[in-house]
């Protein structure tokens, strides 16, 4: 972890912080978490104490933890200990103005140490703990998350002292985000779950935000609502302190049942990596490895490990036994069904499934590993093999390698040929005699393409449809008719990725005009024998051009909208699409509300807006439906579905 | 038959056979004396790969990873043996991972079987006590696996991609005879245009490396290992040369780069990245060129692609790599893949815990 890169970036008026390509910070919206860490926290012990605290700050070795804790008269003393050093020395230059001096300030102590070096050997104690460290993507950074850890942390909390955490994400890492609080509280702390929503984090796709307050004293609503915030907060007030507290059991779902006390590291590795596969909805876990985990419990040897099982059932609760007498009699009819429907299937024989994932998953070499499936599935099934990806890819994927005349050719990254399209478009449905002529110019990643404009554009497979990306909206346009068909919202997934490959990218083209120009200074007396410099400087000027238009379209996409939830239980079939386990066909449209789009056996909601019938728009569906069943492996429990309900469509 | 006595005195698991040979094949655990003599038995065997390798292994404990190096010994020569990797975990240990292993003598089916039978008793042991539920075999060899290796379930993951390309490394003339028109003529073209390949050893390479890397993960939407685990790598397998970084340049630009490991007989390009610009210079051809040249002068005879896309799936993630790739010339070789031994007294266990666990969660509701 030491040897990440630090990195910093600029653009327009905002800072942002990376350690090793994650963003630990953007200067427009940092206050955001840094007070949400921090300020809850220290006004409770401000309270509690009613004179001055003392403070350890774990990480945080930009400064803007402390300086949020310099607002409060009564703090009198920190010690900081954050193991890297360039991040402290940053702190104290680059990102000076930002935390206000607060690395200068008299009553800190810093020491450059791992924080469980530091837990482990510390003898002082502390009113106030934060812990401000950045996501535990190894089994080093999820040691910070053990029980032994936190119990460390509770030796060194004084009395009614309180603890705050940064943790993960509620959204994106439920099952993660409820192991660390019953982590917290099998250690003694009875944790307060905390969620904010941080712009630059949903822009990265990280989800919204999660803390945890803790205390070996509970604290209580009537606590919170009768602290103090300080007066010149910039973003937290009392509602949304309260707001920040509400999660509703739908929020928890599943996740909080599954959440598990992390006695080691590798357990909060694993549960990160299954939050990769759990649908966003929190109901499924992914098809993939619904087939996966069958074909494992089609090859064991289910006899031995009943008989197993039957040795160790003893002295389970009756139900326990109840069930899995039930799931003997019938395991030949559950193993024989085709697609495993966990709804149906006997919590035993579903526990098993999941513990085949678990096993799976646990191992963080298998996070990169290449999936298998058997023999049965037919060799000409298209099946997506990389483990990690995401289904909503699926609609972007080409369908057959382009090729085209030299002179209509636009580069990706491994010089293939792509299709130089050019397109006229109105800029909205309504407009008409506004058009807009724009032309591809370089590919960015797969189907998606930077234009002469700075524009970028993502296509769909061989199908006419071409989404034009703006942070405000996705205009969906038809090659060959100006009339755009649809405004969808941004779809923050495709922006993000289409955002940190342009990133990449940028800097790329920037590095490479570095290098090239080192190279002109160093070559340049041996100009007249070098070949080739005449014949590549047509590259070189594409690189700056590909570099300007990168930059600006950066500028354009990264500042993205927040996205609202999608539709409960459903897939994605398009950026704007979805479709849900009912039926119903949703498109969410540029202001962010939902519409209901009626096709063929696909039914109407009650209390959703219709969206008027049109012939453009039942193409538009039919070709996506037709993508995704291409896709979908064969047990996917929608399928039928889709097939009936599209009927005419063919697998 | 075989039977089992434990030799307290030495610690050692001793496993008699009574076949006859008279023959006393036993399992220990190998020490760092052991290193040389068991890198020489890995290279030697042509089922196996770097991941059995001693140096990897320090690499993954640095990881994190916990490590057993066991060995299989007749007599006082360490004859089979295998690496096994392993994360301890309260939800359910991960497997033990044996990539490349084991390492058995392929070739004699009965001393292969009788190795495999101690090393069974022994990863049943350690399976006991990190309640591991399974052992995940992955040799890298081709066609069903043999008999004796127990009851195997196919794994739902492969740590070694398979199929992959192999090309023998023989003389610069063969190699680009055997490759397409379209390779040989981008090879040539590279070196006309004057693209430069360099290689390195130091972990200080890896920055560079890890730009060119990260832009082609993210580009095409796969996952990558963080720059850390690059940093490892290179400073436990740099200094002995078994990993190089190597970096194609053009007029003082980097486009292309990658991380070739050679270890036993095989060059096996593991990590690569490319840069978007000026393509019309071939980088990446010279790359892999110099890269195949370096391993067949280090002593390798096969270059290993390190995945394709399957046949028939032109959709596959590695379809459009498998292009690029096969212009090198080889042949796709479909490895067994990975297969799991499963241990069902701690998969029982697991699962009974599991039951019991979900039984106590159904009465709890979530306060918040």
């Amino acid at each position: 972890m030491l040897n990440d890169r630090l990195e910093i970036r600029r653009t327009g008026n905002s800072t942002a912080f990376y350690i090793g390509g994650s963003l630990q910070f953007d200067t427009e919206d940092e206050h955001i978490y840094h007070e949400s860490l921090v300020v809850p926290a220290a006004s409770i012990v401000d309270k509690r104490r009613g004179g001055p605290f003392e403070a350890l700050i774990l990480g945080g070795g930009d400064g803007l933890a402390l300086r949020e804790l310099i607002r409060f008269p009564t703090f009198s003393k920190a010690v900081l200990v954050d193991y890297d050093a360039e991040v402290l020395k940053l702190g104290r230059t680059e990102f000076r103005s930002f935390n206000r001096g607060s690395l200068f300030d008299s009553r800190l102590t810093v020491r450059v140490e791992d924080a469980n070096d530091y837990i482990a050997s510390s003898i002082e104690s502390f009113d106030l703990i934060i812990a401000d460290f950045t996501f535990p993507d190894d089994l080093n950074g999820c040691r910070l998350f053990t029980a032994d850890f936190f119990s460390g942390i509770k030796k060194l909390l004084k009395d009614d002292a309180v603890f705050a955490l940064n943790s993960v994400s509620p959204s994106a890492s439920s099952a993660a985000y409820w192991s660390i609080s019953r982590t917290l509280s099998a250690s003694g702390l009875y944790a307060r779950p905390m969620r904010v929503e941080i712009p630059s984090f949903m822009a990265h796709g990280y989800g919204e935000w999660g803390f945890f307050l803790s205390s070996g004293r509970r604290i209580t609503y009537k606590e919170l609502a009768s602290i103090n915030l300080p007066q010149d907060l910039k973003y937290l007030n009392k509602e949304r302190l309260i707001g920040s507290l509400r999660f509703s059991c739908k929020d928890a779902g599943r996740n909080f049942i599954l959440g598990k006390m992390i006695r080691e590291p590798s357990d909060l590795l694993c549960l990160l990596n299954l939050s990769d596969l759990w649908d966003p909805n929190g109901e499924e876990t992914a098809c993939e490895w619904r087939g996966r985990a069958a074909n494992v419990i089609h090859s064991l040897d289910m006899e031995a490990l009943l008989a197993e099982a039957e040795v160790r059932i003893k002295g389970a609760s009756k139900k326990v036994h109840e069930e899995f007498a039930l799931l003997k009699a019938e395991l030949s009819d559950f193993i024989s069904e085709k697609v495993l429907d966990l709804e149906r299937s006997y919590r035993c024989f579903a526990i098993l499934m999941l513990l085949i994932i678990f096993i799976n998953l646990v191992y963080p070499d298998n996070a990169f590993a290449k999936g298998y499936y058997g023999s049965s599935h037919g060799a000409d099934e298209e099946i997506n093999m990389v483990f990690l990806s995401p289904i909503a890819a699926a609609p972007f994927r080409d369908l057959s390698s382009q090729t085209g005349t030299a002179q209509y050719m636009v580069p990706d990254i491994y010089g293939k040929a792509h299709v130089k399209r050019t397109i006229r478009y109105n800029k909205t449905p309504a407009a008409s005699g506004e058009a807009v002529t724009d032309t591809f110019f370089y590919a960015i990643a797969d189907d998606v393409y930077l234009a002469e404009s700075g524009h970028v554009y993502a296509t769909i497979a061989n199908l006419p449809y071409i989404y034009k990306a703006e942070p405000g909206r996705f205009l969906l346009l038809e090659t060959g008719k100006p009339e755009p068909l649809f405004e969808f919202y941004p779809d923050t997934e495709v922006l993000q990725v289409i955002v940190q490959n342009i990133s990449l990218q940028q800097r790329a083209a920037e590095k490479a005009i570095k290098e090239h120009n080192k190279w002109l200074a160093w070559s340049g007396p041996g100009q007249y024998i070098v070949n080739n410099k005449s014949s590549d400087a047509a590259a070189i000027e594409k690189i700056r051009k590909v570099g300007v238009l990168l930059q600006k379209a950066y500028g354009e996409l990264s500042g993205a909208k927040i996205p609202p939830q999608a539709p409960n239980r459903s897939i994605k079939i398009a950026p704007g699409m979805y479709l849900t386990m009912d039926g119903l066909i949703m498109f969410r449209q540029a202001d962010g509300t939902w519409v209901n789009y009626c096709y063929k056996g696909f039914g109407s909601a009650e209390m959703v807006p219709q969206l008027p019938h049109s012939d453009r728009i039942d193409k538009f569906v039919k070709d996506m439906m037709g993508i995704v069943l291409l896709r979908m492996p064969k047990w996917h429990p929608m399928r039928e579905m889709i097939i009936t309900k599209s009927s005419g469509l063919k697998p | 038959m075989a039977s089992h006595e434990r030799d307290d005195n030495n610690e050692e698991f001793r496993l008699k056979t009574l076949d006859g040979r008279g023959g006393c094949m036993y399992s220990r655990y190998l020490t760092v004396d052991d290193r040389n003599v068991w890198d020489a038995l890995v290279k030697d065997t042509r089922e196996s790969g770097f991941m059995q390798s001693w140096g990897w292994s320090e690499f993954k404990e640095a990881e994190g990873q916990k490590v057993h190096r066991i060995g299989i010994f007749d007599g006082e020569e360490i004859v089979a043996g295998a690496i096994v990797y392993s994360v301890p975990s309260s939800l359910g240990s991960s497997p033990l991972e044996l990539p490349h292993g084991p390492v058995l003598p392929w070739k004699d089916n009965d001393k292969a079987s009788l190795c495999m039978g101690v090393l069974l008793k022994e990863l049943a042991r350690v399976a006991d006590e990190s309640a591991s539920p399974a052992v995940r075999i992955e040799p890298f060899m081709q066609g069903p696996l043999p008999h004796y290796m127990g009851k195997l379930v196919r794994a739902p993951l492969d740590l070694i991609p398979t199929p992959t390309l192999l090309i023998s490394l023989v003389s610069d003339d063969s190699m680009l005879s055997s490759m397409t028109a379209k390779g040989r003529y981008n090879i040539r073209l590279a070196m006309k245009k004057g693209v430069k390949v360099s290689c390195s050893e130091k972990e200080e390479a890896v920055d560079d490396f890890y730009e060119l890397f990260e832009l082609t993960f993210s580009r095409h939407n796969f996952c990558g290992e963080g720059r850390g685990f690059f940093k490892n790598m290179m400073k436990f397998l740099g200094p002995s040369g078994m990993a190089r970084i190597y970096f194609a340049s053009f007029e003082g630009i980097t486009l292309s780069a990658a991380i070739a490991i050679y270890y036993g007989g095989r060059a096996t390009y593991l990590y690569g990245g490319n840069s978007p610009f000026v393509t019309s210079v071939m980088a990446s051809y010279a790359l892999h060129w110099t890269m195949m040249t370096d391993g067949r002068d280090l002593g390798c005879d096969l270059y290993d692609m390190y995945g394709v896309a399957p046949a028939g799936q032109p959709l596959h993630p590695y379809a459009k790599f498998f292009r690029f790739k096969s212009r090198f010339g080889g042949a796709v070789i479909n490895t067994a893949g990975a297969h799991d031994i499963y241990f069902y007294p701690q998969l029982a266990d697991m699962w009974v815990r599991g039951m019991r666990y979900g039984s106590k969660q159904r009465e709890i509701s979530p306060v918040v």
